[in-house]
C-alpha cells in the first residue's frame, strides 16, 4: 500500500469547512477526528471543522482504491470553504491496489 | 463430484481439438461473430498479440512509441509491436469521480470509453510489414444493474479501510498533540503506549474500529523501541511501516478483492448501449515509411445491444463493413478489391448456469475484378455480387467463474470458407470473453 503525506498549513480564521474530492474516478473513503473529538467518517464535503482551531492539527485520512480500468492515478483534492487548498496526485502501484493520503491539517 | 468434473473437463480439452475443421482467410479471420471487436487494429490485421503496450499516462505513451519507432537510423516500423490506449486517462483528471463514470452521460460514456489501438506485424514476405490502426468506443444508454451503495464489496472495502484509518487517525492525533517533541527515551515510550490506548478507548471511534486500533498499539510500540526512534516524524514513519507489515497484508488483500469487484461492476450495466469501432490497415514495403501507398484494408463495426434488467434476455444487431484492396501490392491478383456488408443479429437467453444463443448473418459481398482491355479502345471493370449468409445456435454452461463449455451448430459464410460450411464445434471458453451466464 503507497501512504502519501502531507501537511498543509491553513488559517484559524472563521467558519472552516472542508472538502474532499478524489480524481480519476476511483473509489475511496474517508476519516478524520474534529478537535471537538467527534468522529466523521465517509465523504467529506462542506463538514464544518469547529470553532478555536489556532495551534491544533487535524488528521485527515482518505483510503483511496484503485477500480477505475483505464487508469492507476489517483489525486486529492483539499478544500476549505470551497477554495481549493491543495492538489495530491499519486499513483497506485499496481491494479487494483490502494493509497492512502495521510494529511495534516495544521491551523 | 470434482472427480467427475474433472474428467469432464479432460474429456472436453481433447474434444475441442478435434471442431472447427474448416478454414477461414483474411475474411473469416475478421469477423464471423455477431461482436464489436475489442482492439480493432489487432482485429483488422487477423493478429491476437501476447504482449499488448497499454500506457496510462503520456510519458509512458511517448516512451513506448519512441522505443519501438526510433533508432539510431531514424524513423523505422517495429516488425511485431501492439500497443493500445484510452487517450482521455492519459492526462490526470482529478476533478472527475467514481461517481461519474458509474452512471454517465452517454456523451460522457463515449468519452471515457474511447480507446486508440496500432499494431505492426510483418508479411509472409519478410520485406513486408502491415500497420494497422484503430478505434472505438461506447456510447452506453443504460444504467448500472446496481446502485453503488448496494454492492457488497463497497461494504467490504469500507470496513476494512475504516479499520486502517482509525489506526492512522488516532496514533497520529496523540503525536501531534502530545509528543511533538518526542525524543525517544524510556518514559517517553511507556507513556506513548498508555496515551495511546486511553485516546483510543475514549474516542468516539466505532467500537469494531476500536479494537483493531488497540489491538496493534503493543505491536507498535515494539517498532517503536526496536526502530530507536527519537522524534515525532519518525513516530508518525513507524505508523506507515506498520500498514505495510505482514499483520495488515490480509486487510489489503480483501481490499483489493473487493476493488476488482467493484471495477466489475462498472461493466455490469442493463440497458441499450452502442459500440462504434473502426479501423484501417496499410502496407509498407521494405520495411520503411517512405515506401507505402494509400491504405489498402479499412472497415467500421456498429454494434448495437440491449441487455433487460429483469428478463434474462440479450439482444446484439451489427452492422459492419470492410473494403480490402487484394491487388493493391503485387498487382498480380485479379481481384482488386472486395467489399464485405454484413448485417446481423444475435439474442442470447441466460438460464441460471446455462446460455442459450441464436445468431444469424446476412453478408452482401462485391468483388471488382482489374481491368479488362476489349480490344476496341475500351475497357471494363467486371464486378461480381454474391449475397451470403451464417446462421448458428449455442449452448453453454458456465462450469466455473472463467471456465465455460459451450456447443455451437449452424451453417457458416460460404465464400471466406475452404472445406464446408458445417458448423458443429464443442468449446472450452477460458476467462475473460468467455460465456458468463450466471453474472
Amino acid at each position: 500500500m503507497k501512504i502519501e503525506n502531507k501537511t498543509i498549513n491553513l488559517s484559524s480564521e472563521g467558519d472552516n469547512r472542508l472538502t474532499v474530492v478524489v480524481g480519476n474516478a476511483q473509489k475511496y473513503h474517508a476519516s478524520f477526528m474534529k478537535p471537538s473529538g467527534e468522529y466523521v467518517v465517509g465523504p467529506i464535503q462542506n463538514n464544518p471543522l469547529g470553532s478555536n482551531l489556532q495551534g491544533k492539527t487535524i488528521i485527515l485520512s482518505v483510503m483511496v482504491t484503485d477500480t477505475n480500468p483505464n487508469t492507476n492515478k489517483t489525486s486529492l483534492i483539499v478544500q476549505i470553504n470551497g477554495v481549493e487548498k491543495d492538489n495530491i496526485p499519486s499513483e497506485a502501484e499496481q491494479d487494483n491496489g490502494q493509497v492512502l493520503y495521510s494529511i495534516k491539517l495544521k491551523f | 463430484m470434482i472427480k467427475r468434473r474433472k474428467l469432464l473437463v479432460i474429456l472436453l480439452l481433447g474434444c475441442s481439438s478435434m471442431v472447427y475443421a474448416q478454414d477461414t482467410d483474411f475474411f473469416g479471420k475478421f469477423y464471423t461473430n455477431v461482436k464489436a471487436p475489442s482492439s480493432p487494429a489487432f482485429t483488422i490485421l487477423g493478429t491476437n498479440p501476447s504482449e499488448i503496450s497499454r500506457p496510462k499516462s503520456y510519458r509512458q505513451l511517448e516512451l513506448a512509441l519512441l522505443n519501438n519507432f526510433f533508432t539510431q537510423e531514424g524513423l523505422t516500423i517495429p516488425k511485431d509491436f501492439s500497443i493500445e490506449f484510452s487517450p482521455y486517462w492519459l492526462k490526470d483528471r482529478p476533478y472527475v469521480t467514481f461517481e461519474d463514470i458509474y452512471d454517465p452521460t452517454p456523451a460522457k460514456s463515449a468519452l471515457y470509453n474511447l480507446s486508440f489501438s496500432l499494431a505492426t506485424q510483418q508479411g509472409n514476405e519478410s520485406d513486408t510489414t502491415y500497420i494497422s490502426l484503430g478505434l472505438r468506443t461506447t456510447f452506453d444508454f443504460g444504467k448500472p444493474r446496481k446502485i453503488v451503495r448496494e454492492l457488497d464489496a463497497v461494504m467490504e472495502f469500507e470496513k476494512n479501510s475504516s479499520a486502517i484509518m482509525a489506526i492512522n487517525n488516532s496514533y497520529k492525533v496523540v503525536i501531534a498533540t502530545d509528543f511533538s517533541s518526542f525524543s525517544g527515551t524510556s518514559n517517553e515510550i511507556t507513556q506513548l503506549e498508555s496515551k495511546l490506548k486511553e485516546f483510543i478507548k475514549s474516542s468516539q471511534i466505532p467500537e469494531r474500529d476500536k479494537a483493531f486500533a488497540l489491538k496493534f498499539v503493543p505491536v507498535y510500540i515494539e517498532n517503536v523501541k526496536s526502530s530507536g526512534a527519537n522524534s515525532s516524524a519518525r513516530l508518525d514513519q513507524e505508523v506507515d511501516s506498520l500498514f505495510n507489515s505482514s499483520d495488515i497484508q490480509p486487510i489489503i488483500e480483501k481490499m483489493e478483492a473487493a476493488s476488482r469487484e467493484i471495477q466489475g461492476s462498472l461493466e455490469d450495466r442493463v440497458g441499450f448501449k452502442v459500440e462504434l469501432a473502426a479501423a484501417l490497415r496499410n502496407e509498407f514495403r521494405d520495411n520503411s515509411f517512405s515506401d507505402n501507398n494509400t491504405s489498402p484494408t479499412a472497415g467500421f463495426w456498429i454494434t448495437p445491444s440491449y441487455l433487460d434488467e429483469k428478463l434474462p434476455i440479450e439482444f446484439l444487431g451489427a452492422f459492419r463493413y470492410i473494403r480490402d484492396n487484394q491487388d493493391f501490392v503485387d498487382g498480380t491478383n485479379n481481384i482488386d478489391w472486395t467489399s464485405n456488408v454484413d448485417v446481423g443479429m444475435k439474442l442470447i437467453y441466460h438460464v441460471n448456469k446455462f446460455s442459450l444463443e441464436g445468431e444469424f448473418i446476412y453478408r452482401t459481398q462485391t468483388q471488382v475484378l482489374e481491368e479488362q482491355d476489349q480490344g476496341n479502345g475500351f475497357t471494363t471493370r467486371p464486378e461480381r455480387k454474391t449475397l451470403d449468409r451464417k446462421f448458428d445456435f449455442s449452448v453453454a454452461y458456465q462450469l466455473s467463474e472463467n471456465l465455460a463449455i459451450s456447443y455451437t451448430y449452424g451453417k457458416n459464410f460460404d465464400l471466406p470458407i475452404l472445406a464446408g460450411d458445417l458448423i458443429s464445434a464443442l468449446n472450452l471458453n477460458f476467462g475473460v470473453g468467455g460465456y458468463k451466464p450466471g453474472k
